[in-house]
């Protein structure tokens, strides 16, 4: 029986052994077809691809009909008379529709990916400081968009200076799983949301470069231009003049960076050939949709083949004389596909080639322009300064144009008028107007639309998980 | 991997280990015999206890055996009450009754790390024996199981060769399709069981709309053939290798399967040697094979002149009578052969089988062919050690993946167009509306040109070795292997349209799983009166799933089948994807019985998966159960009614491990390459966001059962309770928008499962005729008690029909409500939400009403209100007579087929059925088909548009269809002759069996339902989206004759 204790001895040791060692190794299982969080925020490769996943998030956030819908609700285009358009153009959205949920829940989720890159590079980062502050710098810009996006579709009253009303649910760190019992964000009021926005990009600014090695980068990524010409957008629409005109000069003066396109054709190419690799040196921020291998921009195909949406003729016809933002910039799109039912709609040469490979504009250097303009005529009245704007932007778009001089203005209000006409005349179609006519009062294209119908609806969905601590619109309380 | 090195270590010292020792001993020689009819017992054992040592008894019940004067001798066989008796009385004698057994309470059950009596086991345990699976044709053994085990509900999902069944163990447990499949055990080794996300197997490649009913605008025919092709990973197996096959039920039985039980687990012994002769075994048997049932379709000319009537012109031409779906139904053969060896020594026995199983499809050049051997072996090297393996090879080819496409195309095929052109040549026709871009067809040429074959070689197979430290004391360590190896290969042939030159797909599968058990595992009596076993064990396991998929267009010629043949630019790798996932155990089971007549037991397993964060990873599951043998007091003692009766009862809990890719790694934010470009900026895509409080879904159940045996063991019934409730279920559910996104895989569901389970077996002899049957019959009852949503559609289900509300049970059918045809006017009537009946149908009004779901009414779902099985086996003389059937009652089936051969209005042209020339004619025609022109159809007004802007006539979405699936089904009906002794004596003892049958299956079913078969799903496995017939290939009629020796 020797045999015996002496086998059992060791097989009882063995499985002692077995039941001992470390298990918890053996269940830590990685996935190999994916990347876990840990690569990807560690390595600067990895992580640059994240912020180009957060930049192409915003980009499809925010073009298609996110971006045609600020120009369909207003007189600069017209469309077609179904509920799709209509709900929008004449407030009868509900909070359960499904096309304002998803401009909801685009933006948050490019501000979940910003918010991911802002959180997670300072914690799992390996790699250059300067490059990791720079990683960082640029979700803070994407995330500022992102919320500035929201704020002027859902804030209430938020264009028209009240502070008070019910801005966003400020979400600041990223997506880590959700329980029923978590509790809600509520939102912040316009004001907080605001200064939300403000910080990120002042921070942004701080690690940003002017400019990157290639001219594409320049343009569609965040860059210290970029950061300051939001910051000139959002101070205009929050009617903080001074700063307004300030951040849009120091956008303006980097003219080593932008440059005023002399041909208006230069600014919106044709890229029928689809061979166009650059974007024009007036974008201070765009979309690099030209390039095949982003896709397609969702807006091109809108306004090239005019089904739905095209330019309203009396729009086309309040354009003076030999403009050419009227000459060259209105065209009749398709003329084979529909004829028989769109051969009498035109429509704009922004977006000409239908499969969307073309540039989205968000921020050009003529908005800077205007912007300068309009917040120097709140601040200092009639100046020269503004109406040498004016004269600027109307140079390139009319051959024999007579310059305006001080003299053609009677007071502030004339001359911030014709600013926002021209502004109106330069940057139609490019996803703006419907802002620009709230902040100014002005009525958008349904004319008896009330205040509190042009903010759009919260979700119904956020209201609900949230046990009504989001709440809903004012308009939309019933 | 540490763990697991020492404990292959382990084993293979145990091998090495021998030590020899002898003892005097005494020869002892005699005969069993019957004590009823005193004839010879056959196979039984004779061991000496306390030790390994034993015989069995040869043909004439004779044995020999050596022994010590001081043993005990136990005498048991099938069928007989086991004997203790001790050497000493042997040695004079020359023969020994044995006394029938009437109870079976001596049977060994197997429970999983273990075995006990049945009469002394407390949880609910249901045994399927190897002669209830050898008396059908069924391909793989689960579908043996239908009608054969109470609560067990097994839907075999279509009539392809090795196609899913989908397995429920007492009602549906979650809300996860894949989680609802009962975990399997072969041999101790939990193997890759049935599953949407591992088994299937791509079968049609193309993108092309030509198996789409989705025709025109707002035409709501919208069901489009899975893309894949489900295997049933179980049909590599050989039935006839099965012993037995035990579920487990309860939670006291399932919760030693702690993560994985809680839909239940289905244990698989397999044969083993016993000792004695050599016994060789032939089987063979060979049959014709046929479809249940086929469709009743318009010919050609019906054809052309109800297209023509709805067209108002002659929208179709020509005077083709094509029959479509007779050209593709055949009448195929199969075969079925098998060899065992079987027997052994004192030191060793083995069994040895081989078999060669050929069931193709009735769709031509379909077949299914199944090669599969086993060895299992046991060896005794010393008193205290034992080692051995169960192992078996097999080799499955399956080239009827395409079977289901081509019926499916077939059966809608034009029967005006003819199946071959003036030269001979298949003519490849395209769709009535001639609209460009269609691709054109004909299934005759799919069914003969193109190739799908899916081969897998599955190796499943245990090692283990046990030790006995003391005769109380054993330990016992296995490693078990299951690798799992599946090429597909698809080439479709050019055809005009998509694929002028042709397409290949070729996809290999490689799934390696490794386990190891340990277990400790202790009998001990003290004074005869307090019996205790307890097992201690602990379990790892590891699985390993790759997938390589390649594909290549335009080849040279349809004779070039490589994909290498290809310009290597028209190849590219459609997956390349390896996954894993490990699972650490620890467990123990204690059973108590005090004088066998007060039961208790106790199991524990703590399981830890890689699929969970750590601070989620590990879950303990507890069970207790109780019994008392009421047959055992004195009260009950001398009730001759009486022969056994106990009671029973466990509480307990078990759990659910996410099932699916997307959970595998649930808990971890991963991210994958992205081909779009951001500028000059690459772009990696968030695959899933990071979700650490996923956690188990765990199940709480109890169970109260009666087992009882009565008359002499002429009648013996079980009956069984129990309450199921699965909180925290898994299913993705809408998060706030405003973090980013929409939806995520939660704990929210709780949903509770309770029913009722009865099974009787009656034995009588009259005279010369012995009848025995058995029947059973379960009613379950499902209700979701919490969502946290107010209910919300299926992904799963593309017909949308599949609805989760609270308060009602899940995967219900809620659908707009068809009310009939008004005989005025022949236009359809249907029902909306305020309870108005006109013609206007709700589901159109999409355009005016923002709340269309309140128009939808629910209509009950796919699981029935009781299910079950009859089984009859007559006996007279050396005739034998079995019949099984299998009932259902009061499940739901939605007849997708019908809806899509009551469809005209697409334009497509497809065929219809017969009963469509009862369309609506004239004033006061009472007919359910309504007009070809109607209110619900309408046409555009152009003359020449051949689709309709809207039809909601054939809608999946409205009442319509929805029928009554309820069937009884003769399953199986076989009549065998067992040649008598006295001839068989005549070869001297070579031939020992031989019996002659003939089979049919299923060959008569009674049903309501109007579609060709109750028992199919369009979904496969998923028991959640069952219950949809979408020209689902009925299941085969096999009439067979067989024959099977003994040597």
């Amino acid at each position: 029986m020797v045999g015996k204790s002496y086998i059992s001895h060791i097989f009882v040791l063995l499985i002692a052994l077995t039941i001992l060692s470390g298990c918890d190794k053996y269940l830590d299982i990685k996935p190999e077809d994916t990347l876990v969080e840990t690569d990807v925020f560690s390595e600067e490769a990895l992580a640059e691809r994240a912020l180009g996943e957060a930049y192409l998030e915003l980009a499809y956030a925010t073009t298609g009909i996110h971006y045609i819908f600020a120009d369909f609700t207003t007189e600069i285009v017209e469309s077609d008379e179904i509920e799709f358009y209509v709900k929008f153009i004449d407030g009868g959205l509900s909070p359960e529709d499904a096309n304002v949920a998803g401009f909801w829940l685009d933006l948050y989720s490019v501000i979940n990916l910003a918010n991911s890159l802002i959180v997670k590079i300072p914690e799992f980062g390996k790699y250059n400081e300067d490059v990791e502050q720079q990683h960082i710098a640029e979700a803070k810009f994407i995330r500022a968009y992102a919320y500035h996006k929201l704020l002027v579709m859902f804030g209430d009253g938020a264009l028209i200076g009240k502070m008070d009303g019910l801005g966003l649910p400020l979400q600041l760190t990223p997506f880590q799983g959700y329980s029923f019992d978590d509790p809600a964000l509520a939102r912040s009021s316009v004001q907080q949301t605001y200064e939300q926005i403000i910080k990120d990009l002042k921070e942004s600014i701080e690690f940003l470069p002017d400019s990157y090695s290639s001219n594409l980068d320049t343009r569609s990524r965040a860059t210290v231009g970029g950061a300051k010409a939001l910051l000139a957008r959002v101070y205009l629409y929050m009617q903080d003049y001074t700063n307004a005109a300030d951040y849009a000069q120091q956008v303006i003066g980097m003219s080593d960076v932008y440059t005023f396109e002399p041909d208006i054709l230069d600014l919106f190419p044709d890229n029928s050939a689809r061979n166009l690799t650059d974007i024009s040196r007036e974008y201070i921020f765009g979309f690099p949709f030209s390039l095949d291998e982003m896709g397609n921009n969702d807006i091109s195909y809108y306004y090239f083949f005019k089904l739905s949406v095209w330019a309203d003729e009396d729009f086309i016809a309040s354009y003076e004389e030999g403009d050419l933002r009227k000459d060259t910039l209105i065209y009749s799109g398709d003329t084979q596909y529909n004829q028989h039912l769109t051969a009498d709609r035109r429509s704009t040469f922004k977006f000409p080639e239908a499969y969307g490979r073309d540039n989205v504009p968000v921020i050009r250097l003529s908005e800077m322009l205007l912007t300068r303009a309009e917040a120097l005529a709140h601040t200092a009245g009639v100046n020269q300064e503004s109406v040498d704007i004016i004269n600027q932007i109307r140079n390139r778009v009319f051959e024999n144009n007579s310059d305006l001089t001080m003299g053609d203005f009677a007071d502030s209000d004339v001359l911030v008028n014709k600013i926002l006409e021209e502004r109106k005349f330069e940057l139609a179609f490019e996803g703006l107007h419907r802002f620009d006519l709230m902040r100014t009062g002005r009525p958008l294209r349904n004319p008896n639309l009330s205040e509190e119908m042009k903010v759009l609806p919260i979700p119904q969905i956020d209201i609900d998980l949230s046990g009504d601590v989001i709440q809903q619109n004012p308009g939309y309380n019933n | 991997m540490r763990a697991l090195f020492l404990s292959v270590l382990l084993f293979s010292l145990m091998i090495g280990a021998v030590a020899q020792e002898e003892e005097s001993t005494k020869l002892i020689k005699l005969q069993i015999i019957g004590s009823d009819d005193n004839s010879p017992v056959i196979g039984a054992t004779i061991g000496i206890k306390g030790t390994h040592k034993g015989t069995a008894s040869d043909v004439d019940g004779n044995f020999s055996l050596q022994a010590d004067s001081k043993d005990t001798v136990a005498i048991s066989a099938v069928g007989y009450e086991t004997q203790l008796v001790p050497i000493l009385q042997l040695i004079n004698r020359k023969v020994i009754p044995l006394k029938p057994s009437i109870t079976g309470l001596d049977e060994v059950v197997v429970t999983g790390y273990g075995s006990q009596k049945r009469g002394e086991f407390t949880g609910a345990i249901s045994s399927v024996s190897s002669k209830d699976i050898e008396s059908t044709t069924a391909l793989s053994f689960d579908n043996a199981l239908a009608g054969k085990a109470a609560g067990v509900f097994v839907n075999s999902s279509s009539g392809v060769p090795g196609s899913a069944t989908s397995i429920t163990i007492r009602g549906l447990t979650s809300l996860s399709g894949d989680a609802n499949n009962p975990l399997i055990v072969i041999d101790g080794v939990p193997v890759y069981g049935t599953g949407q996300d591992l088994n299937t197997t791509n079968f049609s490649p193309s993108s092309s709309g030509l198996v789409s009913t989705g025709g025109g605008t707002r035409v709501s025919s919208t069901f489009s053939l899975q893309p894949e092709f489900e295997r049933n990973p179980l049909s590599n197996l050989n039935p006839a290798d099965i012993e037995s096959v035990e579920i487990l039920k309860d939670s006291y039985a399932t919760s030693i399967y702690g993560s994985r039980g809680a839909a239940g687990v289905i244990l698989i012994t397999t044969k083993k040697g016993t000792r004695g002769a050599p016994r060789l075994d032939l089987r063979y048997s060979s049959g014709v094979i046929k479809p249940v049932d086929t469709y009743k379709l318009l010919n050609g000319d019906q054809y052309r002149t109800i297209l023509n009537k709805y067209y108002g012109y002659e929208y179709v031409n020509g005077t083709a009578n094509t029959n479509w779906q007779d050209e593709v139904i055949r009448a195929a053969v199969m075969k079925e052969v098998g060899v065992t060896m079987s027997g052994g020594e004192d030191k060793g026995q083995y069994y040895i089988s081989g078999s060669y199983t050929n069931q193709p499809s009735y769709i031509i050049n379909q077949d299914f062919e199944r090669y599969s051997g086993r060895i299992n072996l046991n060896y005794q090297s010393t008193d205290f050690l034992v080692f051995g393996s169960n192992s078996t090879i097999t080799y499955t080819e399956n080239s009827a993946l395409n079977a289901q496409e081509i019926y499916y195309n077939a059966v809608q095929a034009p029967p005006s167009e003819p199946i071959l052109d003036d030269n001979g040549d298949y003519l490849f026709f395209q769709d009535m509306s001639k609209l460009s871009g269609t691709d054109k067809t004909n299934p005759l040429a799919i069914a003969n040109k193109n190739i799908n074959t899916l081969e897998d070689t599955r190796v499943v197979s245990t090692i283990y070795g046990q030790i006995d430290l003391f005769d109380w004391l054993a330990l016992r360590s296995e490693v078990g292997i299951d690798i799992f190896n599946s090429h597909a290969f698809s080439r479709k042939s050019a055809a005009p349209g998509s694929l002028p030159d042709g397409e290949a797909i070729e996809t290999s599968v490689q799934n390696r799983k490794f386990v190891v058990n340990n277990t400790l595992t202790l009998n001990r009596a003290i004074n005869g009166d307090h019996n205790t076993s307890v097992v201690v064990g602990q379990s790892m396991e590891s699985s390993t799933e790759s997938t390589l998929g390649v594909s290549a267009v335009n080849f040279p010629n349809d004779n070039i089948k490589s994909i290498q043949a290809t310009n290597s630019a028209d190849r590219r790798v459609r997956t390349a994807i390896t996954r894993e996932w490990a699972l650490v155990s620890y467990f123990v089971r204690a059973n108590y019985h005090y004088k066998n007549k007060y039961l208790a037991g106790v199991t524990y397993r703590m399981d830890g998966s890689s699929r969970f964060a750590a601070n989620n990873r590990y879950v303990g599951f507890p069970a207790f159960s109780a019994g008392w043998r009421l047959s055992e007091e004195g009260f009950l003692k001398d009730v001759s009614l009486i022969e056994d009766l106990k009671l029973r009862a466990s509480l307990g809990f078990s759990g659910i491990q996410g099932s699916g890719f997307t959970s595998y790694y649930g808990f971890q934010g991963q991210y994958v390459f992205s081909d779009v470009q951001y500028g000059s900026l690459g772009v990696l895509e968030v695959e899933q966001p990071p979700n650490p409080n996923i956690e188990w879904q765990k199940t709480q159940s109890w169970d109260v059962g009666v087992d009882a045996t009565l008359w002499e063991g002429k009648l013996d019934f079980t009956l069984d309770m129990y309450y199921k409730r699965t909180k925290n279920l898994l299913f993705s559910s809408t998060v706030p928008y405003y973090l980013g996104y929409s939806s995520q895989e939660q704990n929210l569901g709780d949903m509770k499962n309770q029913g009722i389970e009865f099974s009787t077996n009656t034995n009588f002899n009259l005279g010369p005729l012995k009848w025995r049957t058995s029947f059973n019959v379960s009613r379950n009852q499902n209700k979701i008690i919490k969502l946290n949503q107010q209910g919300g559609y299926l992904g799963r289900t593309p017909t949308g029909n599949k609805y989760l509300k609270e308060g009602s049970q899940a995967g219900l059918f809620f659908l707009y409500q068809w009310v009939g045809v008004d005989p005025m006017t022949g236009d359809p009537l249907w029902k909306d939400g305020d309870g108005v009946v006109s013609d206007n149908p709700p589901e159109g009004r999409w355009r005016v009403d923002d709340d269309l779901e309140r128009h939808r009414k629910i209509y009950g779902s796919n699981q029935p209100d009781f299910f079950g099985g009859f089984n009859n086996i007559l006996t007279f003389k050396n005739f034998e007579l079995n019949m099984s059937f299998t009932y259902s009652y009061g499940n739901k089936m939605f007849n997708g087929s019908k809806a899509s051969l009551m469809t005209y209005s697409t334009g497509r042209g497809n065929n219809m059925l017969a009963e469509l020339n009862n369309y609506w004619k004239i004033l006061g025609h009472d007919t359910p088909v309504p007009a070809l022109r109607n209110a619900s159809i309408r046409k555009p007004d152009d003359p020449t548009a051949n689709d309709a802007t809207y039809d909601y006539t054939t809608s999946r979405e409205s009442s319509r269809f929805l029928e009554d699936g309820s069937y009884v089904r003769l399953k199986t009906a076989q009549l065998t002759y067992n040649l008598p002794a006295h001839i068989l004596s005549k070869t001297n003892g070579v031939v020992r069996t031989c019996s002659i049958y003939v089979r049919g299956t299923n060959l008569w079913t009674f049903t309501k339902y109007t579609g060709l078969d109750p028992e199919v799903s369009a979904y496969g496995s998923n028991a959640l989206s069952g219950g949809v017939d979408e020209l689902t290939m009925p299941q085969a009629q096999i009439t067979q004759i067989g024959i099977n020796l003994g040597f």
